[in-house]
């Protein structure tokens, strides 16, 4: 309970214009006196309400009722809270109170009367009924969310805007992340968001207007709104390979301390390191394996194709904690494979990598490795002679996470290849990652 | 007004015996005071604090230290006329001493305080305007609160037509900001530790904190404060959710609830000066606050701030009114050069009593 009692001035000259000869002087003292003592819990802050209310001013009126109605129900009063709402829902009228309209319209999207939210925003929002730009941007925006809650997408996209041109600067950071996160959502092959007329229907040009947004956000520098911003910036930035650019935005993050995205930016960061780590090391195999002696590599051949092939795939390789699967120990396998690449894995230390195998036919078999064994083995590539022989000859990429991925040595007409290009995807907790060669081997 | 600023008779200070006087000269000595300029200096204070009226005049200040000389009465007057009013006798020694006795205790905060010396009456909780309308004069000062302790740096005397309304006076606002650029050039030379300390005062310090043109001003010279604020100000607008009333004139204790996390501290905006947040204390009372984080420019602050001005509304100033507890506004029909005067002399024998300063400043020219 509050215990304030250190009135100002103001309380002083409300005190004394509740008894002014001016009807309304004294009702908007008696308002703003009674809203006072009735958020300090203190006097006979409800009784002076209804005073304002008696006074049949309509700007008053409206708000102390639906002050009062705001009090009853916090305090429990059902009945009393629905009194005095249908109260201000009559007093009060889009032109004078647009504020007690607005606050109605909330309560009705609150208790699920949404068309009578939307009725009560678009009267507000209908050209010419509120002088205050500020009101009407901010009931532009309240109409979107519930527009965007109904799959309207169009005409969301247009309030939002509206909204961003007209709001106060907090609403506009507000708008611009909706409309931002709205944009990205019409860039997800999953979304049932369809890029409403206006807008670019390039994923690329969606999702670089969406970072505009994003970085506009920024500049505001709003508590949790900017971090946010920053935070899915640095996801645009990282989709289109900008991995520089990704963590200098991680890092602001990161430095702003937020308690919810500074941690997800850590995250993320720690990932990218690991990637870079991981590229280094990918590099390092290819360049052992062109070299190595006992296979007879086209080296113009590996190194054009496959890694232009398995490093930008890599790079899109999902985080996941694989499933579990029965220990398979490369020296028992039967499959010849040419060429083997473990190089990912991640999860905590009971997690398992899987990979693939491939006799460079048609047959090929799914293994799967404990990520203790990898780590022990401080490999990340693997390497068949063809004589099912397994040596040696990655790198760690790091200490905590490894990407999994596989490199076969196939035929250029390789239907495995093309039968792991459509087994990428995430299921149930594991992620495959398959990376396709085109190149062939001569033994 | 500070209600605990007028409440009852100021409290006694002890008057130095011989021995603590000779301490004293010691330590004016030290300042780099004349041994002439001592003496005088130590029966002023005397008779100040022996005087047993709250208010009081040079006349009287004489009658006392003539005490059983009844004719050297008026010789005791002009040499505390003298005193108050000889720019020879620099306060130069006497303010660096100050400073650097607060640096050594350590400063949590910077106080500020506004109270009127004379010549305006608060009756029933109203200022009204001295008699003929004659000017109003606040004494204006920063003081150095540490763990426990509170020790005066500064004081400046300003004179100003008699107030028509409560909020603070261009007069008030200059002498605030005029000890604020002394301090910040002070600081330079004499630093504390963890840099210059943030600035608060009460609510109620004749609206200092309610002033968005003094706190602008602060805001613009880098300052970090927290002022105390009434519940019922309404000249706050704070950072609201889009789904949040849009009410207007909304008072602080509207805005905030101490007891909602997401309530108890929120970014202002609107009119005052930028960075600044409204907080709403555990114990219910309210303060504006303007935290100093030194990001660079460009960086995103998120939550960091806030959390800041949390920890800034914490504090809370002292009940009492330290130019009261010093006796620093009783002297009447003064210049505003001599109330100042009167002012350091009592803060820096005060300390010396106590055996708290530290001597170091400069010699007097």
């Amino acid at each position: 309970m509050k215990t304030q009692r250190n009135h100002g001035p103001r309380v002083r000259q409300w005190h004394d214009e509740l008894n002014s000869s001016l009807p309304d002087v004294a009702a908007l003292a008696a308002l703003r006196l009674g809203r006072y003592l009735l958020a300090i819990d203190e006097g006979e802050g409800a009784k002076l309400l209804s005073r304002a209310l008696r006074a049949e001013n309509p700007q008053v009126g409206a708000r102390a009722a639906w002050a009062l109605a705001e009090a009853y129900r916090a305090a429990g009063e059902c009945r009393l809270s629905q009194i005095y709402q249908l109260r201000a829902e009559r007093i009060s009228e889009e032109h004078l109170t647009p504020d007690v309209v607005l606050s109605l319209a909330s309560r009705y999207a609150a208790v699920g009367e949404v068309d009578r939210a939307i009725n009560a925003y678009q009267r507000l929002l209908d050209e010419g009924t509120v002088a205050d730009r500020e009101i009407v941007a901010l009931a532009a925006f309240r109409l979107s969310d519930l527009l965007i809650e109904r799959r309207s997408y169009v005409r969301a996209v247009k309030l939002l805007r509206k909204a961003i041109r007209d709001g106060a600067p907090t609403l506009r950071a507000h708008a611009m992340s909706d409309l931002a996160d709205l944009l990205i959502a019409c860039t997800t092959d999953e979304s049932e968001v369809k890029v409403p007329t206006g807008l670019p229907e390039d994923c690329e040009e969606l999702r670089e207007a969406a970072a505009t947004l994003y970085q506009r956000i920024i500049e505001t520098d709003h508590p949790d709104l900017a971090p946010r911003a920053a935070y899915h910036l640095a996801g645009i930035r990282q989709d289109a390979g900008d991995w520089v650019a990704a963590e200098e935005v991680l890092q602001m993050v990161l430095e702003s301390e937020h308690p919810v995205y500074a941690p997800m930016a850590e995250r993320r960061l720690l990932d990218n390191e690991q990637r870079a780590s991981f590229d280094a090391a990918v590099d390092k195999f290819l360049a052992e394996v062109l070299t190595a002696p006992q296979l007879s590599l086209d080296e113009s051949a590996f190194n054009r194709d496959t890694e232009k092939v398995l490093v930008p795939t890599l790079r899109e390789a999902e985080w996941c904690e694989p499933v579990s699967a029965e220990r398979c120990d490369f020296t028992d396998s039967h499959v010849p494979v040419s060429h083997v690449l473990i190089v990912h894995l991640v999860g905590p230390p009971k997690a398992r990598a899987a990979g693939w195998i491939s006799d460079g036919l048609d047959v090929w078999e799914r293994v799967e490795l404990r990520r203790d064994h990898i780590m022990q083995a401080h490999m990340v590539g693997y390497r068949f002679d063809g004589l099912n022989n397994l040596s040696g000859c990655g790198w760690i990429a790091s200490s905590g996470l490894i990407a999994d991925a596989i490199l076969r040595q196939t035929s250029p007409s390789d239907p495995i290849a093309e039968a792991l290009g459509t087994e990428r995807q995430v299921s149930g907790g594991s992620c495959l990652v398959s990376v396709d060669s085109k190149s062939s081997v001569q033994h | 007004m500070d209600a605990s600023a007028t409440a009852g008779p100021p409290p006694r200070l002890r008057p130095p015996d011989s021995r603590e006087q000779r301490s004293l000269h010691e330590g004016l000595r030290a300042l780099g005071y004349s041994a002439k300029v001592a003496d005088v200096l130590i029966d002023y204070y005397g008779a100040v604090v022996v005087s047993r009226t709250p208010e009081f005049k040079l006349s009287e200040l004489g009658a006392v230290a003539a005490v059983g000389h009844s004719e050297k009465r008026l010789v005791y007057r002009d040499r505390f006329r003298r005193v108050l009013q000889r720019p020879g006798i620099s306060i130069e020694p006497m303010r660096r001493a100050l400073l650097e006795t607060a640096r050594r205790e350590g400063v949590n905060a910077i106080l500020i305080e506004v109270d009127p010396v004379v010549d305006i009456v608060v009756k029933d909780e109203k200022i009204i305007p001295g008699p003929e309308g004659s000017a109003g004069r606040d004494l204006v000062s920063l003081a150095a609160v540490g763990d426990g302790t509170r020790i005066p740096l500064n004081w400046i005397c300003v004179e100003h037509p008699p107030p028509d309304h409560l909020d603070i006076s261009d007069a008030d606002r200059g002498g605030v900001l005029e000890l604020i650029d002394e301090l910040i050039a002070d600081v330079e030379e004499i630093s504390f530790e963890g840099g210059l300390p943030p600035l608060f005062c009460s609510p109620g310090e004749f609206g200092l904190g309610e002033d968005e043109v003094l706190r602008d001003g602060l805001g613009k010279r880098g300052m970090e404060y927290v002022f105390g604020l009434s519940a019922d100000y309404t000249r706050v607008e704070v950072l609201a959710h889009p789904f949040e009333s849009p009410e207007p004139d909304r008072t602080l204790a509207e805005l905030l609830d101490p007891e909602d996390p997401d309530r108890a501290v929120r970014e202002a905006t609107g009119s005052g000066p930028a960075g600044e947040f409204a907080i709403a204390r555990p114990d219910g009372s309210f303060a504006i606050a303007r935290p100093e984080l030194g990001l660079d420019a460009g960086s995103i602050s998120g939550h960091r701030p806030r959390e800041r001005a949390a920890e800034l509304g914490s504090r809370r100033a002292p009940t009492h009114s330290l130019s009261h507890e010093l006796r620093a506004r009783g002297l009447q029909g003064a210049t505003p050069g001599s109330v100042r005067r009167h002012a350091f002399v009592i803060s820096i024998l005060t300390l010396m009593s106590e055996k708290r300063l530290v001597t170091g400043g400069e010699a007097p020219t």
